[in-house]
């Protein structure tokens, strides 16, 4: 009974009449409906429901999906009401016009973050307003700001450390003495880097920065810098540690690593923030890049003996 | 259905009288409401008549606009059409798009043309609401093709519209066709 009251309802909105079958029995029902202006007519009762209608700018094929609510079949997709989201059994459609500024419908958002949607549940032809903030489940194609906001920063040239170090990854350093670690700062290494990602009405820029580099000396030890390090200059620093990124020192040789070399992983981290163009909606995820060198560390005995 | 059917009966009882009063000759012309009780604040004359009598203009233009549009519409039973958004806003506008979906799943479309009479006879400036009193003449067109079989129906009935204005549009958003009722 949901169901024929539901497509009648559906039709209609205001006025209708039930037209049972007259003429014996048919396996589907059909209705006399009234729309809001003009006049009744008998709608068919669309066989199967499934619906072979499909919307403006939906591929063929997107009709033949099959939607239940509430056990019964229904189409994916009607005119006037949207898309059936599975999650509910509803119609959402994005209200039209949207509601103006301050309009509680907003529940105290600014226009343009997020949508006002009519859900329109079981055949109800008025339906509710409703806010949210990414096209309800069941919207085919529908990108979130979420989605759009990946693209951009899939976009964002961000990678590992281009690795400087000292001693020389040619030459080889002592036990005991102070490593330096740095990255050459460029956008791609350091950051600030930036990219927009658009679809038709919205637009998502998303902003990375490294924060910090984790190097991992191969040892079992490691040394975390919030900041890119600083080159190593025989000249101006001799034999003195960084100031702003070293190791103390290794405590025993490589020639036991393996290839006689300790394996050097430098991780950065990158923070990368995104919003909406013109909207209020934003968020932020990190990321990691890796770097690997290696150098080879030789007992002091070897030098001085 | 029940809550539907409910609905419109009691806007049909509550709307018959102030048709009655209002009458059914009105036209968009000029010159304050017939009904006394529609206008509650703006009884005195004063610098906002101008205003009002725009709106009253701009109503009235959205309402031919719907009408125009939704009959051009339902020739082909175009349920993909975008003029309606222009002039119909929710909850009347899925209606509508709805409606027309189904006319053209069960093979009926409308033809010929029906002719409308429409009057302001609410018109609330500050909350942006509006209500038309129509007496629309279907005489000349009609649903055809389908199963339809040739019924007795009602032609010229009292239609009851419900206009909102959203940023400075007007958009009508409610219609109530009283069947039952004639003008």
């Amino acid at each position: 009974m949901l169901t024929p009251i539901l497509r009648a309802a559906a039709a209609s909105g205001a006025a209708l009449l039930l037209v049972v079958g007259l003429a014996g029995a048919p396996a589907r029902a059909d209705y006399w409906v009234c729309p809001p202006i003009g006049d009744c007519y008998v709608e068919v009762e669309d066989p199967g429901g499934g619906g072979a209608d499909s919307p403006p700018g939906a591929g063929e094929g997107g009709g033949s999906q099959e939607c239940t609510s509430k056990g019964e079949a229904v189409p994916c997709w009607q005119a006037g009401w949207g898309h059936l989201n599975p999650a509910d059994g509803c119609y959402y459609i994005v209200e039209s016009p949207q509601p103006p500024a301050g309009d509680p419908a907003w529940e105290g958002r600014e226009p343009g973050d997020g949508s006002v949607y009519r859900q329109r549940c079981y055949g109800d032809p008025i339906g509710d307003l409703v806010w949210r903030e990414d096209p309800p489940p069941g919207t085919p194609g529908s990108l979130s700001p979420a989605q759009l906001a990946a693209r951009a920063i899939s976009e964002l040239p961000m990678r590992g450390a281009q690795i400087g170090i000292s001693p020389n990854p040619d030459g080889a350093g002592l036990v005991g003495l102070p490593v330096w670690l740095w990255t050459a700062v460029t956008p791609q290494t350091w950051g600030p880097v930036t990219a927009t990602a658009s679809v038709p009405g919205m637009s998502v820029t998303a902003r990375g920065q490294a924060t910090r580099i984790r190097w991992d000396m191969g040892n079992g030890q490691s040394v975390v810098c919030d900041n890119p390090g600083t080159p190593y200059s025989k000249a101006k620093n001799g034999a003195s540690a960084s100031t702003t990124c070293g190791f103390d020192g290794y405590a025993l040789p490589s020639r036991t690593q393996p290839g006689g070399r300790y394996t050097i992983t430098a991780t950065t981290t990158w923070e990368i923030d995104w919003w909406v163009a013109g909207g209020g909606v934003t968020g932020s995820e990190t990321v990691t890049r890796e770097a690997t060198t290696s150098i080879r560390i030789d007992e002091l005995q070897v030098v001085t003996g | 259905m029940t809550r539907i059917a409910k609905m419109s009966s009691s806007i049909v009882l509550a709307l018959g009288l102030a048709y009655a009063l209002a009458g059914c000759s009105g036209s968009s012309s000029s010159g304050p409401d017939a009904t006394p009780s529609a206008v509650p604040s703006a009884a005195m004359p004063s610098p906002v008549d101008s205003a009002e009598e725009q709106a009253r203009q701009d109503v009235i233009a959205v309402y031919d606009g719907y009408l125009e549009a939704y009959v051009k519409a339902s020739a082909t039973a175009d349920y993909r059409t975008k003029e309606l958004a222009k002039f119909v806003g929710e909850p009347l506008l899925g209606q509508l798009l709805n409606n027309l979906q189904n006319m053209s799943r069960s093979g009926v479309h409308n033809e010929g043309r029906p002719t409308w009479r429409p009057t302001v006879t609410e018109l609330q400036l500050d909350a942006g609401e509006a209500v038309i009193r129509d007496c629309f003449d279907s005489t000349n067109w009609n649903a055809v093709g389908g199963q339809a079989p040739p019924t007795t129906q009602a032609k010229r009935y009292p239609v009851v519209v419900k206009v909102k204005r959203v940023s400075e549009k007007w958009y009508v958003y409610e219609s109530t066709a009283q069947r039952s009722s004639t003008c």
